[in-house]
């Protein structure tokens, strides 16, 4: 770009300083027009302009939220002027689309802004998860785990039947990655996986300004249909000369939220449930001393837990010690760790006449209650702007995030979706610490499995011993996992007063990240025994580039209207390479962990790619301006993108918005301070991901097969089928809102109201394998969400001065609809999961919401009874029955800010309404008899009925001491409420142990008699998520030791429940992923945690 | 600045494709592609064994031995739709050969018909098996979603009938027999075929007695079929008759069967240790007590071969008896007394080959046949022959082993221990005196041969003979008490092929016999 300094030619040169009335603070931006010309500036920084005109020329004076001011200028050549605020006018400054900076009165579409002081008061380590009830519409769903793991943000509900709901991510104005993190598949990754919002910083962003509805993300076209999340970092603006900042916090996650366990029983089941040798007690015999006699009192290697009551008398335990036989109160919940975080932001700036600088730092150490889990961030920011010339300033801002992710955290998949993991009340989890390695730190041998080993003593021998924990401790203790990046976000701006009304400004930038990751697994096994361990390290780039240019032309018709009219250019390419190796065979050196000690020939990590993405768009914007209460825009923009095949690449998607401040031109009553009007149309899309359109072959070498031969060359076609003629998703969505103030401003609301439908959605569709693929990408059919948003705030206690208390509230809620109108082909509706063996199914049906969840619910015969089979216990429906809906319908939250004094307390909660889960684990964990559920009926005193089993294995109910034929009386009986194949009533009582297990067990009909319509509930909360209780230092304390401000705090986010439907977990348990269909069953990624801890803040 | 950025059309053509795929292919490596698909289920591989069979039929055809446990007569569904996947992408590798070599001219065609031919041999023993698995599967509509150009709507694929496929099959193996006698192949093209084959490098003889002993084994397991018996007589006699013009599978050298040529290649065994054989306690290769049993009193050559002594058993092989309480079954196993598949001949050799038809099985059905159609001595002699060349076939997977860091080698069956071991009681032919005495001597003999290496054959065949006898703890907390006598079809197909499915639906149980089984 080639850069012209004009100077212009007036007859002197005026300059002064403007600062407001009301606080005497000097106003940098305002803008200084030599009236009846085109002539025109801005004050700095400092609040000081200058400006050339003619003597006795008229000087306009405007800003926003401040009364325009006019002033003859004789022949003096200092003026200093004072701005007196303007109460019928808001002085919110909005960042919108493409980063312009735009009165809140001329929106004619809905944004939330969240500004910094929201986002650090409880030392989230992200953004994200500082957002929760924060913003009307936005609702977050972070994946239990931590710092490191992903964080889902989704706007307006769920755009996508299927793909990506994520918004896009645009940080001063260049969008930036973020991807999606989808933790469902423990076999393909056994750690939970983050996406890119978690390295932004809270620190350093100023706002983050949500761009919800079609029309205000119209200007992102194809990356907007599911809104735009614009962050602006801290710059010096506003402060004047030379700033420091300074805060520190410290915090400690602790496990929470755990299922209700029963500390009554133990491993193993009476007699009448199954004879596995145990005795009437329950109980079996060890021979430890070898003398033919089994003395030692031991446990039945079960996984359920319907064995005998606890009693304390002794017992042998799988690690070869005898104990008593006593609940450990040191299961599952001590597998974990207390994770202490810390966090230090140091930023300082400087403001001057022709530049403002703001560099900070921050050091993150996040710990994770996975066993030695550590994030470590060191964050650079730069913000700076210089004025290289009179009509020509420079914007350069650089985000540096310097990153170490030790062992991030390893799914708990093994203990909570699978029975032979789960850890039961009588074994405790030091037992597995000690057990999990021998003593020669090779991994622990059992003795079934006949393997050898150097210490056979030491061999797993006793019942009760699982090694999927002793696994998952030596996982997470003996194998170690590091990731390093390095993550650079930079931008260079160029902006360029060519003349007064027309402005140029030049962007490029990059969000550049290097990943390296290595992974160690440990020998497991001497080396005589065989190779055991691996080494794999990996170097992936992600390449992101970004240009942009946009012309602005202002022209003041007349005193009333203004137009305003922008083209421009940007373009996107992302290069990401993954590369990665492993070795192969086992380490050759026990725990060498390097390439060079591969046995076989190194073997690539199945991650080796070059993925390239293009995209590029025209964009066009008129705005029209009449007497600052009338504003309408519309835009377009033309994309073009690699992920669609040529010929159908391009697409346009045009906007219309408008905004009537309805208060300054009808007489309406003084209460009434502030109202406007909105409305707005627009059109945004979504195209397939990069490659997954593309149709064509994979291919291998399966090298040389035989001596002398050549290598074995192939090709197949992925089970995962593309389609070359692919059509983009379009959302159109109309938004109409209501913003209005009262009492002087003392009561704010907000109200939007938007319809929008999405056609052509883009799924990869599950079809039947015997087709000839699992999946094709279709566009599969039309969805359209509704909904209402309101925000209101209120101020119940409005103090007059500093030290007055004070109380603020902010209510924000958000309701939903979600329908299917259309799906492809005439289908009434798509599958997206069919859970455990046709158990349980999640669809979306045509003319519901999407996420409807069907079960199988108890076979009722002609007369409606239900039926019970000749086991006892009920006989599914072989036809699915709708029982739930994964869409939530009502989101939001409550905040409070109240202050008095030098004490101020906030308090976040946020709160859901509707939308089911299906949180399998926990529910079998009923099947296992761990749950206090799982105890109703055990006995008499647990409601138990009294019964013997006749010849033909009917339980009989009776209250004799014995059947007629001599036989034991139980008193664990349960009878279903209904009739037999054959109509008549159900007499058959069964064990509870035998109704749990089978009730509550894994597998459709197919396979058992569970009752998933049981493990679907409502998933309604609402949850004290953030408490910050600050205290100021007075002044006088605060500037003896030479700062300005000193703010100390007690923090605590997820702290508590004021009310949940789902007992037995965190209403956030099952959060997943990134998409919304793979939320709904996994509870088994991590456990979840409440947080502590202290802060301090000052400023100098 | 922004040139550094600005798009021109061809940036985003080129950023279309995946740069790691190819549009277009040929015959020759397409045909590589179709045989490699299901090799993880041909070579002893993970999935097949610790997610598929571990639980399933190896537990069914009481080759190993386990811990009861409620629910254990359920085939796990991640077993079954593995099981499933890997045959539908067979069979879709399949369809886009043929896709492939349709849009060839006709002399391309010509050239390269034998390709076409031998693969369908491969096909239809995979879908065999299939068949015997889950009775009725969509097959003559299936795999077509390439072909059709990615039109699923019209891609979902009845249900054909078993029996049909049988005969269908049936019809095209005898005239593949036929074609395979008068092709001969270009001499360039040879040399392709030799590399791209890697089951039968090029031989196309070797092919041959592929397709003729596959016959035989299809018309063996329909011969009590009604409607099959005068057929399987007919063509059995027939291929036994000439085996010059039908060349079956005689010696183990003719075996067929994927080797292992470098563990460093993806063709390899490596799989076959995490298996069986994992870390932890999962039963993967713990002895049944039956097979021990017998293996012990007979002195079969095999055993030390097969199978090594628990940690603590002082050298003596122990199975685990399916039908004691849980609680003695761990306790045997805790104590380290229960024999294991010998690690060194099996679990720990990744040079294990992948087994597909073999000498000792073709003799075997030769017995059976002998012995159905009143041949005494060639039933004899066939059933004798079965026996060495199954102790023989195992030596051979001895040699190759590379297994380290577990037991010694055992030494090799000798002549002498095989000939003492056919003279012992419960295998000397001669000493059973009815021809159903006879014909269990066969049947026990093919599940000794088989055990876990053939496991699917093994389980068809153990089902239609309904020998060797089998006795199972009863579950009486489930509604499957005993074992099953077919998988049912996985929930996937059922889901997304629900229509088709329903024409089935009735057919699919677990007690729902395979039309070949009518003992």
């Amino acid at each position: 770009m080639i850069m012209i300094v004009s100077s212009p030619a007036f007859a002197q040169t005026i300059t002064g300083k403007i600062t407001s009335t009301s606080d005497g603070q000097l106003l940098p931006g305002v803008s200084v027009l030599v009236k009846g010309t085109t002539s025109g500036t801005t004050s700095d920084a400092d609040g000081a302009f200058s400006i050339s005109a003619k003597p006795n020329s008229t000087l306009v004076f405007s800003f926003i939220g401040y009364k325009s001011k006019e002033m003859v200028v004789g022949t003096q050549t200092v003026v200093d002027v004072t701005m007196e605020e303007d109460a019928s006018q808001l002085k919110e400054v909005v960042i919108t689309g493409l980063g312009i900076a735009k009165d809140q009165r001329a929106l004619g579409y809905a944004t939330s802004t969240i500004n910094n002081e929201a986002l650090v008061k409880t030392a989230s380590p992200n953004f994200a998860s500082a957002l929760y009830g924060k913003a009307p519409g936005v609702t977050i769903n972070a994946t239990p785990g931590g710092a490191t793991s992903g964080i889902s943000v989704s706007i307006r509900g769920f755009s996508s039947i299927s793909g990506n709901t994520q918004p896009l991510l645009v940080l001063d104005g260049v969008p930036i990655r973020n991807g999606e993190s989808r933790n469902t598949d423990f076999w393909g990754d056994q750690r939970i996986r983050g996406n890119g919002l978690l390295d932004l910083n809270p620190a350093d962003i100023e706002s983050i300004t949500v761009l919800k509805g079609a029309s205000a993300a119209a200007l992102y076209g194809s990356e907007a249909v599911n809104g735009v999340m614009l962050v602006t970092t801290k710059s010096g603006k506003g402060k004047k000369g030379f700033g420091v900042d300074f805060s520190a916090s410290y915090n400690v996650d602790k496990i929470a939220y755990l299922p209700r366990y029963q500390n009554v029983r133990g491993p193993g089941y009476p007699l009448n449930y199954n004879n596995g040798g145990q005795d009437a007690a329950g109980f079996i015999y060890y021979d430890t001393d070898g003398d033919g006699t089994k003395e030692t009192r031991g446990l039945l290697g079960a996984t359920v837990n319907f064995g005998p009551k606890f009693d304390g008398q002794p017992v042998m335990a799988f690690d070869g010690v005898i104990r008593p036989y006593s609940p450990s109160n040191n299961s599952y919940a001590n597998l974990f760790q207390n994770a202490s975080s810390s966090n230090i932001n140091l930023a300082v700036s400087k403001v001057t006449d022709n530049a403002n600088v703001r560099f900070s730092f921050t050091r993150q150490d996040n710990g994770m209650i996975s066993y030695d889990s550590k994030n470590s961030k060191n964050i650079a920011n730069l913000n700076s702007s210089f004025n290289t010339g009179k009509k020509l300033k420079t914007d350069i801002t650089v985000n540096y995030v310097n990153q170490h992710t030790h062992n991030r955290p390893f799914k708990v998949d093994r203990m909570i979706n699978n029975f032979t993991g789960m850890m039961n009340r009588f074994e405790s989890a030091d037992w597995y610490f000690n057990k999990y390695q021998t003593s020669q730190g090779y991994k622990y041998v059992t003795a079934a499995s006949g393997n050898p080993s150097l210490t056979p003593d030491e061999n797993i021998k006793y019942n009760g011993f699982k090694s999927d924990i002793a696994d998952y401790v030596w996982s997470t203790r003996k194998n170690t996992y590091d990731e390093y990046s390095n993550r650079i976000i930079a931008s260079l701006t160029q902006h360029w007063d060519i003349t007064p009304e027309l402005n140029l400004r030049g962007r490029i930038a990059t969000d550049f990240t290097s990943e390296r990751i290595e992974d160690r697994q440990a020998t497991e096994k001497p080396l005589a025994f065989g190779y055991t361990g691996s080494f794999a390290m990996s170097n992936n780039l992600y390449n992101n580039v970004f240009g942009e240019a946009l012309l602005t032309y202002t022209k003041k018709l007349n005193a009333d209207m203004t137009v305003q009219v922008r083209g421009g250019y940007n373009a996107r390419k992302e290069l990401t390479t993954m590369f990665g190796v492993t070795t192969d065979g086992g380490l050759s050196t026990e725990s060498f962990f390097d390439l060079s000690a591969s046995v076989n020939n190194l073997k690539t990590l199945g991650t080796n790619t070059r993925s390239r993405f293009t995209r590029d768009a025209y964009i066009g914007t008129a705005n029209f301006d009449y007497k600052n209460l009338f504003f309408v825009e519309g835009t377009i923009r033309r994309d073009r993108t690699s992920t669609l095949a040529k010929g159908s690449n391009s697409f346009v998607y045009p906007s219309v918005n408008t905004s009537f401040v309805f208060t300054d031109v009808f007489n309406l009553p003084s209460f009434f301070s502030y109202g406007k009007l909105r409305g707005s149309f627009g059109i945004v899309g979504n195209y397939p991901q990069t490659y997954q359109a593309n149709v064509a072959y994979q291919q291998g070498s399966l090298q040389v097969q035989q001596t002398g031969g050549q290598s074995v060359l192939y090709t197949y076609m992925n089970s995962s089928y593309g389609n070359d003629k692919i059509r983009p998703e379009q959302k159109r969505e109309f938004e109409f809102g209501l913003e209005a103030k009262f009492f002087n401003n003392r009561i704010g609301l907000d109200v939007s109201y938007y319809n929008a439908q999405i056609v052509d959605q883009i799924l990869p569709l599950s079809i039947a394998s015997s087709s000839g693929a699992k999946s094709i990408l279709a566009n599969v059919g039309t969805l359209r969400n509704k909904g209402l948003e309101v925000g209101i705030n209120f101020s119940p206690i409005q103090g007059t001065g500093a030290n007055d208390f004070n109380w603020d509230m902010v209510i924000n809620l958000a309701q939903n609809a979600n329908k299917v109108e259309k799906l492809a082909n005439n289908s009434t509706e798509l599958l997206h999961q069919d859970y455990d063996g046709n158990a349980a199914q999640l669809r979306s049906v045509v003319g519901r919401p999407m996420g409807d969840i069907f079960v199988h619910g108890i076979l009722k015969n002609a007369e409606g009874q239900q039926v019970v089979g000749p086991n006892g216990l009920y006989q599914l429906d072989p036809e699915f029955k709708r029982v739930g809906n994964a869409m939530p319908k009502l989101t939001g939250g409550f905040i409070n800010n109240l202050s008095y004094k030098n004490f101020s307390l906030d308090v976040v909660t946020d709160f859901r309404v509707g939308g089911s889960i299906m949180p399998t684990g926990i529910n079998w964990m009923t099947s296992r008899g761990l749950t206090e559920e799982s105890l109703n009926a055990m006995d008499a005193e647990h409601g138990g009925l009294s019964y013997y089993v006749d010849a033909s294995g009917n339980g009989i109910q009776t209250n004799a001491a014995a059947g007629p034929a001599g036989q034991t009386v139980y008193h664990d009986g349960m009878l279903m409420d209904g009739v037999t194949t054959t109509g008549e009533a159900n007499t058959n009582v069964i064990s509870q142990a035998v109704y749990y297990n089978n009730t509550y067990n894994w597998g459709g009909p197919q396979y058992s008699s569970s009752r998933y319509e049981l493990y679907v509930k409502k998933n309604n909360f609402i949850k004290m998520r953030e408490i910050s209780l600050a205290y100021r230092l007075p002044a006088f304390i605060a500037n003896k030791i030479g700062t300005q401000n000193v703010t100390v705090s007690v923090f605590g986010r997820n702290l508590f429940f004021i009310y949940r439907s789902v007992k037995d977990l965190d209403a956030e348990q099952t959060n997943a992923s990134t998409r919304w269909y793979e939320n709904v069953n996994n509870a088994g990624n991590a456990p979840a945690f409440r947080t502590m801890g202290v802060m301090l803040r000052a400023s100098f | 600045m922004l040139s550094a950025v600005s798009c021109k059309e061809s940036d985003f053509t080129e950023s279309y494709a995946d740069p790691s795929k190819i549009a277009e292919t040929s015959v020759e490596k397409q045909f590589t592609g179709f045989l490699q698909s299901t090799k993880d289920y041909i070579l002893p591989g993970y999935t097949n064994y610790f997610v598929a069979l571990r639980t399933s039929i190896n537990h069914y055809n009481q080759v190993t031995g386990w811990i009861n446990d409620s629910g254990q007569y359920i085939p796990g569904s991640a077993g079954s739709e593995a099981v499933w996947f890997n045959y539908y992408n067979m069979l879709a590798q399949y369809r886009e050969l043929q896709k492939v070599y349709n849009a060839k001219t006709a002399t391309e065609q010509a050239d390269r018909k034998f390709f076409m031919t031998v693969a369908t041999i491969y096909l239809y023993d995979q879908t065999q098996r299939m068949i015997d698995l889950f009775g009725a599967i969509p097959f003559t509509e299936a795999g077509m979603l390439s072909t059709k150009t990615g039109d699923y709507a019209n891609s979902l694929a009845k249900f054909d009938d078993p029996q049909t496929l049988y005969t269908m099959m049936l019809d095209d193996l005898k005239s593949i027999s036929a074609e395979l006698n008068t092709t001969t192949i270009n001499a360039g093209y040879l040399k392709s075929f030799q590399t791209q084959d890697f089951v039968n490098k090029g031989d196309l003889t070797a092919w041959k007695r592929y397709s003729n002993s596959l016959r035989l084994r299809m018309l063996n397991r329909v011969s009590g079929v009604e409607a099959f018996k005068s057929r399987s007589a007919t063509e059995m006699a027939e291929i036994l008759g000439n085996t010059t013009t039908y060349p079956i599978v005689e010696t183990n050298d003719q075996n067929i069967q994927i080797n292992v040529f470098s563990i460093n290649s993806d063709i390899n065994s490596k799989g076959f240790q995490d298996g069986i054989a994992s870390n932890g306690d999962w039963y993967g290769n713990t002895a049944g007590k039956k097979m021990i049993d017998f293996m012990n009193t007979n002195a079969d050559p095999r055993l030390p071969i097969l199978f090594e002594p628990g940690a603590n058993a002082g050298g003596k092989y122990i199975g685990i008896d399916p039908t004691a309480a849980s609680a003695t079954q761990t306790a045997l196993a805790n104590a380290g007394q229960v024999a294991i598949y010998n690690r060194y001949v099996t679990s720990h050799n990744q040079f294990f080959p992948g087994v597909i038809i073999n000498a000792a099985e073709v003799n075997l059905i030769k017995a059976e046949y002998y012995l159905r159609t009143g041949n005494d001595a060639s039933a004899k002699a066939a059933y004798e022959t079965a026996i060495s060349q199954s102790t023989k076939f195992y030596n051979g997977i001895l040699a190759v082993s590379n297994a380290t860091g577990v037991n010694a080698a055992p030494a090799p069956a000798t002549d002498a221990s095989i000939a003492a071991y056919i003279a012992a009681d419960a295998v000397n032919w001669d000493k059973a005196s009815t021809s159903s005495a006879k014909l269990a001597l066969i049947a026990t003999q093919k599940w000794l041969h088989f055990n876990l290496v053939q496991p699917y054959e093994n389980w068809a065949e153990t089902r239609r003979l309904d020998l060797p006898t089998f006795t199972f703890q009863v579950d009486n907390a489930n509604n499957q008490t005993l074992p099953p006598v077919k998988w049912t079809i996985p929930s996937n197909e059922i889901s997304y092929n629900t229509a088709n499915y329903s024409a089935v639906r009735d057919q699919d149980k677990l007690t729902t016999k395979l039309f070949w089984d009518v003992k």
